[in-house]
């Protein structure tokens, strides 16, 4: 039993940092925290059902991926155009990313829901039998694929940002952006590539949520909560913390939920981010980007 | 006036209370709350659950309310505000969805998602809150230009420079948002009376999400721009409802279309409707004034 | 200057949202009956076929004749499964439009703001909103005297389906999966689990989930391990898919029941085969040879482009009837006093189910009306396997 909930707390884990990381990346860059992106899941969990659905021969799942993060990639650099750049340009302050993320996300989810309301879309079935059993433990198939997928995405965002000169430059634009243009970095290609990645993010998560869980307008809205929660643990900004932070929370909530029931699991990831506020202000990374004065 | 436009009014009035609270916090104090309507949901709940259970008159269970709500900002306000500020927005976050658990879980008393229906009815609720709306004005108003104010508009231009002036930053911050978290108590209070039906899904996070955003399409400085876009976004939808285009009827994309509408604004007028100047009559006759004057020469 | 221009239009827009006033019922003109509905929000997947019945329902009137030959003008408005939207629909079609009734949506929280209201503006609401809360005060039990329901409450469905389980399937262990921040899900998970107490079943296992939760696999292992025979599932459609597929996933091999909303396309949606899938349904939707309510269906499907049968549309083809027939039977139809009395005697409406609806006085809610159970065959079509009669 321990280890059954273990193994599905660990896949829902996956899922939360797959999110969490979307978050972290912009937030890591830009210093706000991007709503949209939950509405950018939604979006693109349709456009995977719409391309599965509409090209023939059907196409399997990972060209599906390919397709709706290069989507991704356009939708956020379109919205990076028509709205946050206007931001940039203007010197506003960050709440206003903030709040125009916020508007971004109520407007998708009123668009979805004007035009695909009738009634939750389903993916075709990828797997034929959809669990298998190792040892006495149930393992669904959906959800090794949803853990393996995520896994290999997050190492291979890791191994970018720390290893490669791009990465490098992130990090310098995160740390301080008017200086690292004074050291030669485009910081402006910067945050294009940041909202790039995020874009892949949302795209990747958009079909694998659609997979499990179905397509209806608020699925990203609705996991973007637990993203969010999972990303102030992890230490804001910081991918590693959120990722370890995001398989604590799920492999906690799912402990807490076969314990105590499901109603009070707010109460309880509330109490958890307080605590861990309290105990380690940095987040689990310790990697602490200080406001500055 | 008829019963509809009456309760157009009143919400409206009840959205610039609302917004009146987050504009203490985030343009006196500069922090940014997505957690007030947590603060209408415990002040309501309290007022209209002790009322029916322990037949208290409405106004003292209200103050119990609205205490209460003073308490939950102050607990919550004590850990947080040393942090960083986005931690402070999403730990209100966090907040308001345990509020919505909360009161499904005490559905003993609350009726859970089913609404909590027995709230008397009030004579000449109209008048109330109009009342109580003019008040809270007046009093935000009072506020932004006492010392209390100018300490926090110090506060939130530049931290440290009003630290070395020797204000007590972490306990005005502190201040601030068990002010404005009554006064969003306040709201849902009126709410209440108002509707006389209160569910957890009615002060939903949209609810919060949508007192920022009237907050800044007003202006972020501006206390009459932020009353100003309280009561005209409020109005907005109700409008939209019978405008048909190309024979389409627009009531289904009425959210779509304001929502866009305060893109649009944030995009070409970065700093709200009015910006940090404030209509008072004075001002306005001096501004007409200077155009006369202008057209004159 | 454009400061001043922006708060001109402002002015301008906000005065001609109160120039025009009620009009004066008229005793010749057309009869103006209001419908409140979900076209947006949370709910519309189901609010617009609901809609769309209303529409088709009254125009099928109208061309019969309307009522004792006066037309029928129909104004909808939109509440967004919302309390504040809900009333704000509720005043514009009374205080501005001067409707003299309103067809009310399928879900209960917009509804329960109307039930004063109503009494006071003296506007008789015929709909479905499922609650009993809705038609009777929960204090006192005294009946809302403008507020009508036309279809069984969600107690009696819950009911329906517990004594099917009971009795036809002979299941004695049950367990239950809803979320409580729904109040449709708690208004049937509670009744159910009452009648199955009462009448000799044992509830083993009682989880739940909320809004955000998207993974029920703990509490799906944790119902398998109970010892369930069977788990009783009556959330929104999304949320069921969910459910289905948990349970299954974790190795649950009884029977799953629930509401109305295992509907299709539920079965095509589901990642795991289907069995053992019983559900409640308002009518024998997909059979042609029973009243109107297939061809309702279908008109619907054709004319909206939905890929799968609702039978909100039937709902709404009832509301209208009952509405309609009370309102000829009146002196003046426009006085919703006398309208209320009618309906309050409502007996032997057809309905588009074919059968006809009779309404309890002492509870505003029918008194004749049994729920039909439905299941999936090997090709997933939905087939009706029975029917319960418990009101």
């Amino acid at each position: 039993m321990f280890l059954q909930l273990l193994f599905n707390g660990i896949s829902l884990g996956a899922v939360y940092a797959l999110i969490a990381v979307g978050f972290a990346i912009v937030f890591s860059v830009l210093k706000f925290s991007n709503f949209a992106h939950g509405g950018m899941i939604s979006i693109c969990a349709y456009i995977g059902f719409f391309f599965q659905k509409t090209v023939k021969p059907t196409p399997p799942i990972w060209v599906t991926i390919l397709f709706t993060s290069l989507c991704g990639i356009v939708m956020s650099l379109f919205l990076d155009r028509i709205v946050y750049a206007s931001i940039r340009r203007n010197k506003s302050p960050k709440n206003y990313y903030f709040l125009s993320s916020l508007t971004i996300s109520i407007i998708i989810t009123a668009i979805l829901n004007v035009f695909f309301s009738k009634n939750p879309l389903a993916y075709p079935m990828l797997f034929s039998s959809t669990t298998f059993n190792v040892g006495n433990i149930r393992i669904s198939r959906m959800d090794t694929m949803i853990l393996i997928v995520s896994v290999v995405l997050l190492v291979l965002l890791i191994f970018l940002i720390d290893k490669t000169k791009v990465g490098l430059a992130m990090r310098a634009v995160s740390i301080d952006p008017e200086t690292s243009k004074l050291m030669g970095i485009n910081s402006n290609f910067i945050i294009l590539m940041t909202f790039s990645l995020a874009g892949i993010l949302a795209g990747v998560s958009g079909v694998l949520l659609g997979c499990k869980y179905g397509v209806f307008p608020d699925l990203g809205q609705s996991m973007m909560i637990k993203g969010f929660i999972a990303s102030v643990i992890g230490g804001l900004g910081s991918l590693g913390g959120a990722i370890a932070a995001a398989f604590l929370l799920g492999i906690i909530e799912m402990f807490w939920t076969y314990v105590m029931g499901s109603l009070s699991t707010p109460v309880m990831t509330f109490v958890v981010m307080l605590l861990f506020l309290f105990i380690r202000p940095q987040g689990i990374s310790g990697r602490f980007a200080k406001e500055k004065v | 006036m008829n019963n509809y436009q009456l309760g157009l009014i009143m919400n409206s009035c009840i959205s610039v209370i609302e917004v009146v609270s987050v504009f203490i916090i985030t343009s006196l104090a500069g922090m940014f709350s997505l957690g007030q309507a947590a603060f209408m949901t415990i002040s309501a709940y309290l007022t209209f659950v002790l009322a029916k259970m322990l037949h208290l008159p409405i106004i003292l269970t209200a103050a119990i309310g609205l205490g209460m709500s003073g308490l939950c900002a102050y607990i919550i306000a004590v850990p947080t505000l040393r942090l960083r500020k986005d931690y402070f927005t999403l730990i209100t976050m966090g907040f308001g969805e345990m509020m919505a658990s909360i009161v499904v879980m005490l559905e003993k008393y609350t009726k859970g998602s089913i609404g909590f229906s027995s709230i008397p009815k009030v004579k000449s609720i109209f008048w109330i809150i109009v009342a109580t709306t003019i008040a809270v004005i007046f009093f935000a108003w009072q506020l932004k230009r006492s010392r209390f104010g100018r300490m926090c508009i110090a506060l939130k231009t530049d931290e440290t420079a009003a630290k070395s002036f020797g204000i007590d930053v972490y306990h005005l911050k502190i201040k601030v948002y068990v002010i404005a978290s009554c006064i969003s108590g306040l709201a849902g209070i009126l709410y209440g009376l108002k509707n006389r039906v209160i569910t957890p899904d009615g002060f939903s996070w949209n609810l919060s999400a949508e007192m920022q955003i009237f907050l800044f399409f007003g202006g972020t400085n501006s206390l009459t721009g932020a009353v100003i876009s309280a009561f005209g976004l409020k109005l907005l939808p109700e409008m939209l409802r019978n405008l048909t285009l190309f024979g389409v009827n627009m009531q289904e994309y009425r959210t779509v279309i304001y929502c866009l509408l305060i893109l649009l604004v944030i995009n070409f007028r970065p700093e709200g409707m009015l910006g940090d100047k404030e209509m008072s009559p004075s001002r306005m006759v001096r501004a007409m004034k200077r155009r006369l004057k202008r057209e004159k020469s | 200057m454009k400061k001043l221009l922006t708060c001109l239009l402002v002015l301008v827009l906000a005065f001609s949202l109160f120039a025009s006033g009620a009009e004066e019922k008229s005793n010749d003109g057309p009869i103006k009956i209001g419908s409140i509905m979900d076209l947006t929000g949370g709910a519309s997947n189901m609010g617009r076929p609901h809609s769309w019945g209303v529409e088709y329902a009254i125009k099928k009137v109208n061309e019969a004749g309307g009522i004792n030959g006066r037309q029928i003008e129909l104004y909808t408005q939109d509440c967004k499964n919302d309390i504040t939207e809900g009333l704000n629909a509720y005043h514009k079609l009374v205080d501005e439009i001067g409707v003299c009734a309103i067809i009310g949506p399928a879900l209960s929280n917009p509804a329960s703001a109307w039930v004063d209201l109503s009494a006071e503006d003296k506007i008789p609401i015929v709909g479905h909103f499922m609650d009993e809360v809705c038609t009777t005060n929960p204090d006192t039990g005294a009946v809302y005297p403008y507020m009508f329901l036309a279809e069984p409450s969600c107690s009696v469905q819950s009911y329906d389906m517990a004594a099917y389980a009971l009795a036809e399937l002979g299941l004695k262990k049950y367990a239950v999966l809803y979320n409580p921040s729904n109040a449709f899900a708690k208004a049937h998970a509670e009744p159910f689990i009452a009648y199955v107490k009462e009448n000799g079943g044992e509830v083993t296992a009682v989880e739940t989930m909320g809004w955000a939760d998207r993974d029920y696999s703990a509490q799906a292992i944790k119902i398998t391990n109970s010892g369930a025979e069977a788990v009783f599932l009556c959330d929104y459609l999304a949320q069921n898919l969910i459910s289905y597929d948990a349970l299954r996933d974790a190795g649950f091999k009884g029977a799953i029941l629930g509401a109305n909303t295992l509907a299709p396309p539920l079965a095509d949606q589901v990642k795991n085969d289907v069995y053992d899938v019983y559900f409640l349904q308002n009518y024998d939707m997909l059979n042609p040879n029973v009243g109107i309510i297939n061809e309702l269906v279908f008109s619907e499907m054709a004319a909206t482009g939905t890929e799968s049968p609702q039978c909100n549309v039937g709902f709404a083809w009832d509301a209208v009837q009952v509405l309609v027939e009370a309102m000829k039977k009146a002196k003046d139809p426009t006085d919703g006093e006398e309208v209320a009395k009618l309906l309050e005697q409502t007996t032997g409406v057809l309905l588009s189910s074919g059968d006809t609806i009779s309404i309890d006085p002492a509870t505003h809610r029918p008194n004749n009306m049994g729920m039909y159970i439905a299941t999936y065959d090997e090709n997933h079509n939905m087939v009706i396997c029975g029917r319960e009669d418990i009101y």
